[in-house]
């Protein structure tokens, strides 16, 4: 019962105040005829009675508030109020709700990429199971593991539940009906789909038959590659296409939500017959183990360390000091994105502090012009707790106002990140806003009203009404004002000036690192990638097909040289099993086979690229397919192996599978390139000539006078109209490639530099605000001082000196706070030291100047005041 | 009553008048706490009626529109079960506290 009516007295307030005033009255009333029966005048005995009940408005209150359900009857109006309040003053309402809006947008944004790439479980059944391997090599780095030594932990491993494995094969030539095209293929073991919970969503899985054969039989397709290639249409299963030359049978059909690993476009079963998953040597499985429930990390990683000890004693030159390491494979896919995400939600959050505070010095304005509103309602009765609630109900209103237009910025931030974001940042298509955001932008929403509405309402409620009243609601308050303004500039500025910092830092480093010489010179050079089919393994049709290209691209208008490579650098990531021994020299470990790349180059390829030869000489049509078998080092390579010697003429024992140990003889060396990123040393290389070593992969590396996108179409054709078999992957210039590899630094660069810039415009606007409002005050203060003599220069100076004090206590503040914080960026920067005196100095000064402008303004105006007019006004 | 009156008395003095009195009005409830403690007590108008819609909402109390005597319309209170049972318990603390407090000022 009881609850029922104070629920029904919340929806008939008005109801409800009336039948107490009726029993008040009749109350009264009462009390009047029986003190008109003791004698008293009819005056004298309203008098009497009225006086009894004292306060009867706050009396009323508190007969109401006995009501129960009083707070939520109040909330409602205090809801009510605070949109009234907000109506009369647009100005006020429409500034504070953008820019926390553009706060918490910012903030939802960033979150949604956090919530998406690093704290949803990554999409698979059983993720939290999931375990990536790396194959551990004996100098501690990762690498791929060996289809014979993979074999051996799946057959001996029990911790696991399914241990699968993987292998992106590049680049493959893939044609249906004979037209060719460029898709990304990877090679799977037959349960990798098992392992990863998800059926094809047409067709069959992978068999363990798929497996035990040389050259793969079978494919399964992705969503996508099946709905532009076959339109969609059931009937796909059972049709051929070829791969590389070879046909296959397509069996399944992955459902769309399947794209692991990212961008491939089919799989096909691991040959595990073939030559090359036949060698212990071959590294280049990737496993990915489900673990049996219950089994932990480490009781799996002391398992397979056991199995490794093993294997290492039964093949001592293949696997001593070879082990694999697992790893949770949330952490594995995401985890080197996580520094940089969490910098960039902590810049986004100070960029939400900064916009907090602002609304604190526009509410504290507007309640000194409401001072006497709540000195009234105090001294007639109102409670303190009562008046609190109604001001941090308006400021709830506000923030939860600007949560709903947050979600509209949030979510066109998120469509610029997925569009923008960088290539590296895994996961970047599970980025949506979703219910887990919109609570997060709830919580940030109510949590930004309590730090900005706290102050401002607590200080309201806290002023003497007295005081409040007798004083004309200028001058008094305005110490306290005063330093409250002070404290709030203050804090803009340091936060200001740590994002400014944290800014500059990563903007000099994306610099220097597009600035990083690359070890080639990338300007006007076109590149495309081709691997070439299976029936190119015969080397005389092979060397005559990229003889004849180069001679056929050379010839088209503008192009100046034509090279070809293996693998064009900054993109790389793989490595291979080449093993050398150098002649007159002590004997290499043989478990050492890592440390160097070798690649397979047209003697074009160096000037085409720009890159110089040191000594010796180039390869040249002379180094045929029979005559003495030469090679290229480069300068990281002479660096190492040849630190006091002239390695020209010098003698290497190449491992080269098939052909076992050949002799090569050194003939030049070269510039060193930066084969596996920007920000990566070069790595020492030897360079083989093509004529002289098997390799499928051809990437054309073409230099033109021109603009070199020109000969994107020119080249198709004439790869097609020697071989339709043969595609062609997307064309890149240099240039691009450069800036592709550079992309995850320039989306950090960008984003932090746009948090710094709203931070600035945010801290302009604060310091504008608090000195707009001080000099108002003061206008009598001032004009005091004018009609006393005092000259305009000197009001000017007399405020513009305090704001730069302020700013400079702010700025010496962030760069303490900042010496700290940025330790958290140093893994991100290039070249720069996260204390590099010069930026720290640049972004104080920059934030001294803005915050100066900022206070000119109002002190112009200070100075202009006529004293006449501010005396008058009081 | 005095300003420094004890934590739940003024509860007590109203439940006891419903219960001595039956259904009373406000105005009653004041009068009859003055007449029956020979004027040594005193209810204030804006301590009662809060109190008497808190014991409303309680549940210790009913209250019904009727004419007075004088026929002027009135709100009556009318004391419950629930407000029964309470005024049993505020009567034993209230008596407890009593003999504690006397205890207390004998205590030599």
């Amino acid at each position: 019962m009881g609850v029922f009516r104070r629920v029904s007295n919340v929806f008939f307030r008005a109801a409800l105040e009336r039948k107490i005033d009726a029993e008040l009255r009749s109350h009264i009333e009462m009390r009047i005829e029986d003190n008109l029966a003791a004698g008293m005048s009819p005056k004298e005995a309203r008098r009497a009675a009225l006086v009894r009940f004292g306060n009867s408005v706050a009396m009323k209150e508190r007969v109401t508030a006995a009501d129960a359900a009083l707070n939520l009857a109040s909330v409602w109006s205090d809801v009510r109020y605070a949109c009234r309040q907000l109506r009369k003053s647009p100005g006020f309402a429409v500034t504070a709700i953008l820019t926390l809006a553009l706060g918490i947008g910012a903030n939802t944004a960033i979150f949604s990429v956090v919530n998406g790439v690093l704290l949803n479980s990554l999409p698979f059944a059983h993720a939290d199971r999931l375990v990536w391997i790396w194959g551990r090599i004996p100098s501690g780095e990762h690498a791929s593991v060996s289809g014979p030594d993979y074999l051996d932990y799946r057959a001996q491993a029990r911790s696991f539940q399914k241990l699968s494995a993987f292998q992106r094969s590049g680049i493959s030539n893939w044609s249906v009906n004979g037209t060719a095209k460029q898709l990304q293929g990877t090679m799977a073991t037959a349960d990798f789909f098992d392992t990863l919970g998800t059926a094809p969503m047409l067709g069959r899985d992978f068999a363990g038959a798929d497996e035990q054969t040389g050259q793969p039989q079978v494919a399964i397709l992705s969503y996508h590659l099946w709905q532009e290639e076959f339109g969609g249409r059931p009937d796909v299963i059972g049709q051929t296409a070829r791969i590389d030359g070879d046909s296959i049978t397509i069996v399944g059909v992955m459902p769309s939500s399947f794209d692991f690993p990212t961008n491939t476009d089919f799989w096909y079963p691991v040959p595990m017959l073939s030559k090359y998953m036949q060698r212990r040597v071959s590294h280049g499985l990737r496993p990915v183990g489900l673990l049996k429930p219950g089994t932990s990390l480490m009781q799996a990683q002391q398992e397979v360390d056991a199995i490794a000890g093993r294997l290492a004693n039964l093949y001592p030159t293949e696997d001593k000091g070879w082990s694999i390491a697992l790893q949770p494979m949330q952490d594995a896919l995401v985890g080197s994105t996580r520094s940089v995400l969490l910098i960039l939600l902590g810049a986004v959050g100070m960029v939400l502090l900064i916009a907090c505070v602002n609304i604190t010095n526009l509410l504290l304005a507007r309640n000194a012009a409401r001072q006497r509103e709540i000195a009234i309602r105090l001294a007639i009765g109102a409670g303190k707790m009562r008046l609190l609630q109604q001001f941090m109900t308006e400021s709830l209103v506000l923030s939860l106002l600007s949560g709903l237009l947050a979600i509209l910025f949030g979510y066109l931030g998120v469509e610029l990140v997925r569009r923008f974001g960088p290539a590296n940042l895994p996961r970047l298509n599970e980025v949506h806003l979703n219910l887990h955001v919109l609570a997060y932008t709830a919580f940030i929403s109510t949590f930004a009203a309590i730090f900005f509405g706290l102050l401002p309402a607590w200080l309201a409620t806290n002023t003497a009404p007295q005081a409040a009243l007798r004083d004309d609601g200028r001058a008094g308050t305005g110490r306290n004002r005063h330093t409250l303004g002070s404290v709030l500039i203050v804090s803009e500025t340091t936060l200001s000036v740590c994002l400014l910092i944290a800014a500059a830092l990563l903007l000099q480093s994306l610099w220097r690192t597009l600035h990083t010489s690359p070890g080639f010179s990338a300007s006007g050079v076109l590149t495309t990638q081709m691997v070439l089919p299976d029936n190119y393994q015969d080397s005389v049709k092979r060397i005559a097909f990229e003889q004849q290209l180069t001679y056929k691209v050379r010839a088209l208008p503008g192009v100046e040289t034509v090279g070809a490579i293996e693998e064009i650098p900054l993109g790389n990531e793989g490595n291979d099993d080449t093993f050398f021994q150098i002649l007159g020299q002590s004997l290499r470990d043989p478990s050492y086979k890592l440390d160097e790349d070798y690649r397979v180059a047209t003697p074009m390829y160096f000037p085409a690229m720009g890159i110089s030869l040191l000594r010796g000489r180039l390869f040249n049509d002379a180094d045929r397919q029979l005559s003495q078998p030469v090679a290229l080092i480069d300068e990281p390579f002479a660096r190492k192996y040849f630190p006091h010697s002239d390695p020209i003429g010098r003698h290497l024992l190449v491992f080269e599978g098939t052909r076992g140990y050949v002799d090569r003889e050194i003939i030049g060396e070269v510039s060193g390139v930066r084969q596996y990123g920007l920000k990566i040393l070069p790595r020492p290389i030897l360079y083989f000539p093509y004529t002289q070593i098997d390799s499928n992969g051809l990437d054309l590396v073409v230099r033109s006078s021109g603009d070199p996108r020109m000969l994107a179409e020119p080249i198709r054709q004439i790869v097609a109209g020697m071989d339709a078999q043969i595609g062609v992957a997307a064309f890149q210039t240099l240039d691009e490639v450069i800036s592709e590899s550079a992309s995850g630094d320039r989306f950090d660069a960008i984003l932090i530099g746009m948090f710094a810039g709203l931070a600035l415009i945010l801290a302009m606007a604060g310091v504008y605000g608090v000195f707009s409002y001080i000099v108002a005050q003061q206008t009598r203060d001032i004009g005091v001082r004018i009609a006393l003599g005092a000259r305009p220069a000197q009001i000017l100076r007399m405020v513009l000196r305090r704001g730069i004090h302020l700013a400079i206590l702010g700025s010496a503040l962030g760069i303490v706070a900042a010496s700290f914080v940025m330790r958290a960026l140093a893994s991100q920067l290039y070249q720069v030291k996260s204390y590099d005196p010069t930026t720290y100095f640049c972004s104080t000064f920059v934030l001294i100047v803005v915050a100066l402008g900022a206070c000119y303004l109002p002190a112009r105006r200070a100075a202009s005041v006529n004293p006449v007019d501010a005396l008058r006004a009081e | 009553m005095a300003k420094n009156d004890l934590q739940g008395s003024l509860d007590l003095l109203i439940l006891k008048t419903l219960a001595q009195m039956g259904d009373l009005h406000g105005y009653g409830i004041v009068l009859h706490i003055q007449r029956a403690s020979d004027e040594l007590l005193s209810v204030e108008e804006g301590s009662l009626y809060p109190a008497l819609h808190r014991m409303e909402q309680s549940g210790w109390v009913t209250s019904k529109w009727a004419l007075t005597e004088t026929k002027r319309k009135a709100k009556y209170y009318k004391l419950t079960a629930v407000g029964r049972k309470q005024l049993k318990d505020a009567e034993e603390s209230f008596e407890q506290l009593v003999r504690g407090v006397r205890a207390m000022l004998r205590y030599a």
